[in-house]
């Protein structure tokens, strides 16, 4: 009967595609931004590989990091956006950061290449809330004054989903313009007032691609990766800076960590002279009495190995470790809210 | 020609009018082919051309590795969940199948037939949630290869149910008189006889539920998250990695090693879908050339 021969030959094959590798060592997972996804995965390679431990970390957004690490599905959530102290208190759980990465403007104008056009915060909001509608607006003319802009309208390009990135950009332009906290406000999703919403950082990257004489905001590393014109940014202190690693360092290495109430603290429009003022991080979320303690404890060696040895695998992925200052606050934070 | 008839001119007119109608027919209909054959098209272009450029040999041997490596455990986790659905809901689903068409009674088959109906139509993301309500959340069992296989098996036995049926209600009334006529039993019929008959239509069905499950990502990004390594034995409390997630999910980091992962699953998914299809296909044609000779 061809039937059963043909069936047994595809469960063999099946069978001959199913075999498993054990390595017994625990597993722990995690859930939520797709921002530390790229480091936080290069991290548990090279821990696996010194520990035998094995992380999983699945990217699906901070809204569902939180929603996971509430429902106890996963051994730690991440989120781009802090909890508040109330949320934390209600569930028992206790953050921190994990790594620190930038957000810059990007743009597409001809004859405009990454890192000269400057731009300040207000004129930024402006911009985002449609009020400077054109390239060669007095405003930005006057910020570049050795620059050639044409005379076309500016095409806005924001998220259409909501993300930790644009509640870190939205922070920043609330900071620097009155008008935007009045009548916008930040959040992971705003009422945009101008422009179309690409899906991701991905998404903002292909319409600012696309689409002549638009800007759009991405993080650091896409700027990069896609070869994108990034902007330069006027600082706190007034200073033009261009997006680097050193710039991102020294926002986080300004905000003052020790008064922020379990690390809430947003770092956009940092003090520092040299520092980024779209500067952002990423927390972990975890419970404070663990419901696993063996797993909850190679979550902090974990982390612990990471914030101290995984320096290289951050830098070469264009993160920030975080400063050794905040390194300290952390492991104390660590040994005084967690039991394990 | 009798009185009422058309006249020479009026006839002429008439097939003329319907030429140019049957024209205009043959145009839209030959567009719309175009148009479908076109997307189908761009889209095996697209998924070749970049899936190609990122295939070698690595990706056969060694697991993902952050953003880059291979994608072992993923073409492991994948044959593993398809695998696992389908020992779960064929069963199920041919059983289900013969009942309703040779055993049950009528309101009770017709019953089940709606409710099968109704949940080939339901969206595989409800599915998802469904899975991860009962079993990643109520039961406990946490992200697994249990809960997405289930969810899965839960997602292709009414379209494997309701192929069967088909199949079965295909075979000729006479078939089954003949048989009875010859002292046969109704199981003895049915295994012997009717399914034997129909076994190229059971099996299109199976391969095109395994279609299914291979491609399905919303239900298993609730279920079965995502995992670096090779599953370690546990059918519970342990993620697993399937090639559906890793064009999900890579295609949105910016890196272009991450990029050419996604493209090479997405080609590997490609490939294994259309070669089901025309296995499919093959064993449909081959009952074609049986019935004929």
């Amino acid at each position: 009967m061809s039937l059963t021969l043909k069936s047994r030959l595809a469960a063999l094959f099946l069978l001959g595609s199913v075999f498993a590798v054990c390595a017994h060592a625990t597993g722990i997972t995690g859930a939520g931004s797709s921002f530390v996804y790229p480091v936080l995965s290069k991290w548990s390679v090279v821990f696996n590989q010194k520990t035998g431990h094995q992380i999983n970390y699945q990217s699906i957004g901070s809204g569902g990091g939180i929603a996971q690490i509430k429902a106890g599905t996963v051994d730690f959530g991440a989120s781009d956006a802090p909890l508040s102290a109330e949320d934390l208190g209600k569930f028992g759980l206790g953050q921190f950061p994990v790594v620190i990465g930038g957000i810059v403007p990007v743009v597409n104008v001809e004859g405009i290449g990454a890192g000269k056009l400057r731009l300040s915060g207000p004129v930024l909001a402006e911009i985002f809330m449609g009020k400077i509608k054109t390239w060669n607006d007095p405003a930005l003319a006057q910020l570049n004054p050795g620059l050639k802009l044409p005379a076309s309208a500016i095409f806005v390009v924001h998220r259409s989903d909501g993300s930790g990135t644009s509640y870190n950009f939205t922070n920043y332009l609330g900071k620097v313009s009155g008008e935007w906290q009045k009548s916008i406000g930040f959040g992971t999703s705003v009422p945009w007032p101008v422009g179309v919403g690409g899906k991701g950082n991905e998404g903002v990257s292909a319409y600012v691609k696309q689409i002549k004489n638009s800007i759009g905001y991405v993080e650091y590393a896409y700027a990069l990766q896609n070869k994108m014109a990034y902007t330069q940014m006027e600082n706190a202190t007034g200073r033009f800076l261009q997006p680097s690693n050193a710039a991102f360092a020294a926002a986080a290495a300004t905000a003052d960590w020790a008064q922020a109430k379990d690390f809430n603290l947003i770092m956009t429009n940092a003090p520092g002279a040299s520092a980024w003022p779209i500067t952002a991080t990423t927390w972990a979320i975890m419970y404070k009495t663990p419901k696993n303690a063996a797993q909850s404890k190679v979550t902090f060696a974990f982390f612990k190995w990471a914030f101290e040895h995984g320096q290289p695998q951050a830098l070469a992925l264009d993160y920030v470790p975080l400063p050794d200052t905040l390194v300290k606050q952390i492991e104390a934070y660590w040994h005084t809210q967690f039991k394990s | 020609m009798n009185a009422g008839a058309a006249t020479p001119t009026q006839d002429r007119g008439r097939q003329r009018r319907r030429a140019l109608s049957s024209m205009l027919g043959w145009i839209a209909s030959g567009l719309a082919f175009v148009l479908l054959a076109f997307a189908l098209l761009d889209i095996l272009h697209t998924v070749f051309v970049r899936g190609f450029a990122a295939l070698n040999l690595q990706l056969f041997l060694t697991p993902t590795s952050g953003i880059a490596g291979g994608l072992l455990n993923a073409i492991e986790g994948s044959a593993l969940i398809t695998f696992g659905a389908l020992l779960l809901a064929v069963p199920i689903g041919v059983l289900g199948g013969i009942y309703v068409s040779e055993f049950g009674r009528e309101y009770f088959a017709r019953a089940v037939r709606f409710i099968a109906d109704v949940l080939v139509g339901v969206p595989s993301i409800v599915f998802g949630l469904f899975g991860y309500l009962t079993m990643v959340t109520a039961l406990g069992w946490h992200f697994s290869l249990a809960a997405g296989c289930i969810t899965l098996a839960m997602m292709i036995a009414p379209y494997i149910l309701r192929t069967t049926e088909l199949a079965l209600r295909g075979v000729s009334g006479e078939l089954r008189e003949a048989g009875y006529a010859l002292g046969a039993s109704q199981a003895n019929l049915v295994l012997r006889v009717l399914l034997r008959e129909c076994a190229p239509r059971v099996l299109t069905g199976i391969l095109l539920a395994m279609a299914i499950s291979m491609g399905e990502t919303a239900p298993l990004i609730y279920t079965v998250n995502w995992s670096n390594y090779y599953w370690n034995g546990h059918l519970t409390h342990e993620s697993v990695a399937y090639l559906t997630y890793v064009i999900w999910s890579f295609i949105n980091e910016p890196f272009s090693s991450a990029h050419a992962l996604a493209y090479a699953a997405a080609l590997l998914i490609t490939l294994f879908v259309l070669l089901i299809t025309l296995l499919a296909r093959l064993s449909l044609s081959r009952l074609e050339v049986r019935r004929s000779s």
